[in-house]
This record gives structure tokens, sequence and C-alpha cells, in this order.
């Protein structure tokens, strides 16, 4: 147990080994203190604007990349691949994609896509399933296979075959 | 826990937390910057609402652990030192800490004159002699020099409020 002379010798020894004027002073120290704590803030803040900022560029370059979906029934996607074009400028052949579409629907597409006319509608309206690639008259012989329909184009410059049974 | 209640509790501890620090780590540089360290993370906590029941314990808990993990960063080859530090803090280490702060303070308030004959004797070695020609001063002034420093310290560590009464001589 060391006595009070000794403590006294002990603490003065090391004050002197380790004094600098103007070290520790308190109201400086109490101003770093409280500018840190302000900084915190301002980092913090900053932080949390820079990702708002990615979150909003993320969210714009995601809905500009993706693909627009069609909200119309029935029509997913309406792709051309290598149309064969005519010297009227119609569609030989085409890709369509049809899902739970009613068949008046898909037979307007028919017509505007390879430019043809369709009879044969029947009064009930059933629904189409398809995605097909090809020319207008397998189209329609494979719609009236699968639905059991009779649907006829009326006027096909592409298929001589159709143009025989027109006949 | 409001800021001035804060203020208070870092005027009475900020310097005997850097005298405990400093015994420590032997570097003033890195015990400016734990304690800080220490005082603005307590000042977070209670910004958010926590309550500590004895905030000289914390601090001093704090700043011990923070020097711990500052000696192991710098990896200090003296690995002897980290293993004679206590894990804990110690009641007799935190008396030794306030009572370098009080002579620290002292030391600070001497007139310049004085301090500096005080530590180029004490902390320098030299001799009255040895100061009286390096200053350019008396043998006598050094002495003066010196019995004031030491009156001043040790009236430093009395327990205020001591008064000393001198009766006239009838």
């Amino acid at each position: 147990m060391k006595t009070n002379e000794e403590k006294f010798e002990d603490s003065m020894r090391f004050v002197v080994a380790h004094f600098e004027k103007g070290v520790f002073i308190r109201h400086k120290a109490w101003d770093k203190i409280m500018e840190k704590n302000r900084f915190n803030w301002r980092r913090m803040l900053a932080a949390a604007s820079i990702a708002c900022a990615i979150l909003a560029a993320s969210a714009f370059i995601y809905t500009s990349l993706s693909p627009s979906l069609h909200k119309d029934a029935g029509i997913i996607d309406n792709i051309e691949t290598d149309p064969s074009l005519t010297v009227d400028g119609s569609v030989s052949t085409a890709k369509l994609e049809f899902k739970d579409a009613p068949l008046s629907d898909v037979v307007r597409e028919i017509e505007t896509t390879y430019g043809v006319s369709i009879s044969g509608l029947p009064e009930n309206e059933p629904t189409l399933t398809l995605s097909y690639e090809g020319s207008a008259s397998e189209l329609v012989e494979t719609i009236n296979d699968v639905l059991n329909t009779s649907l006829v184009i009326e006027d096909d410059i592409h298929d001589e075959t159709f143009k025989d049974k027109s006949k | 826990m409001d800021k001035a209640e804060f203020k208070i509790e870092f005027d009475r501890n900020y310097l005997p937390l850097c005298m405990y620090a400093l015994r420590i780590l032997k570097n003033k540089d890195e015990t400016e910057d734990i304690v800080q360290q220490s005082f603005v993370s307590v000042w977070e906590l209670l910004k958010t609402g926590k309550e500590i029941d004895n905030i000289k314990s914390y601090l001093y808990k704090s700043v011990h652990n923070r020097c711990i993990d500052r000696l192991r960063k710098l990896n200090t080859e003296n690995t002897d030192s980290i293993e004679e530090i206590s894990e804990y803090v110690a009641e007799d280490d935190i008396d030794t800490s306030e009572r370098d702060a009080i002579l620290w303070a002292a030391v600070e308030n001497l007139p310049e004159k004085c301090r500096e004959v005080f530590l180029l004797s004490k902390r320098d070695g030299l001799s009255h002699k040895e100061i009286s020609e390096k200053l350019n001063i008396s043998v006598k002034t050094i002495e003066n020099h010196m019995t004031k420093a030491f009156t001043r310290l040790r009236d430093a560590l009395q327990p205020k409020g001591r008064k000393v009464f001198f009766l006239p001589f009838l």
C-alpha cells in the first residue's frame, strides 16, 4: 500500500515525463466531440441520399428495359421473324402467339398480319392458345384442327392450294 | 441526460480519462483520439434515450477497452505490456488518474518561467546550477521557482475547502 507521499511522487514523475503544454485542452476536445457528432449525422444523411438516388436510377433502368406486356387478353406477342414479303407488301409467313384469345381476335390478327380475309367464324366464341409460325393457310388449318372450326381464307394470294380449295 | 448534464460529466472526467489512457498507451495523440471516441459513443447512446447508471464507470471501461484494442492493433513488440494490463478497471487506477489530472492541470497553470524551471529540473534532470546557466538566472531564483512549483502542486492535491488560519502571536 503506497503512502500519500509515494503516490504524489509517482504521479509527479508520470506528469513531468509526459507533460506538453496545449495538450488535452478541454474546450477544444468538447468542440471536436460535438463536431464529430454533427459530422456523423451529415454522413448518414449523405449516405441515405446516395442510396435513394441509386434506388431511383435502378427502378428507372428496370422499367425502361423490361418488355412491355400487352394488357389485352389473348395476344401475347406478334413477332415477325423473317417475314416473306410479297410484291404487294403483305406477309406470307409470320410468327404469332395466342393465349386464351377469343377466336374473333385471332381472326382479326391473322387478317391484319397476313393481309387476308377470313370467313366461317362460328357463333360461339372459342378461345385459342397457340404459338405458330408459318403461312396464313397453314395457321387457319391448324386452328380448324384444334378448335374444330371451319374457317376459310377468302383471299390468299400466297397459297395456291387454298386458291384451289376456294374454287 | 441532456447536453448540459453531459457537459458537466465531460468536464469532470475528460482529463482523468486522458491520464488513464496515457498511462496505458504512452502516446498523447492516440490517447486524445480514444478518449474523444469514447465520449462521442456515450453521447450517441444517450441521444437514443438509453440511460447509463454510472457514466464515469462506463467511460473508464470504454476507454480501457479501446486502449487494449488499440495496443493489439498497433501490434506492439512489447506484448508483456498488454498482458500486464488488467481486464477490468481498478478503483486505485481511477484514483491515480484523477491525481494525475490534478497535477497535470497544476503544471499547466504554473507561471511560464516557473514551469520551465520545474520541467528542466524534474523531467530533464538538470541541476539548479545547470538550469541557472541555461536560463541565465540565479540559482536562488531557480530555488524560488522550484519552491513555488512544489507548493502549488501539493496545494492542488489538498481537499478543497480546507483553510489554514494563522493566529497572530499575542
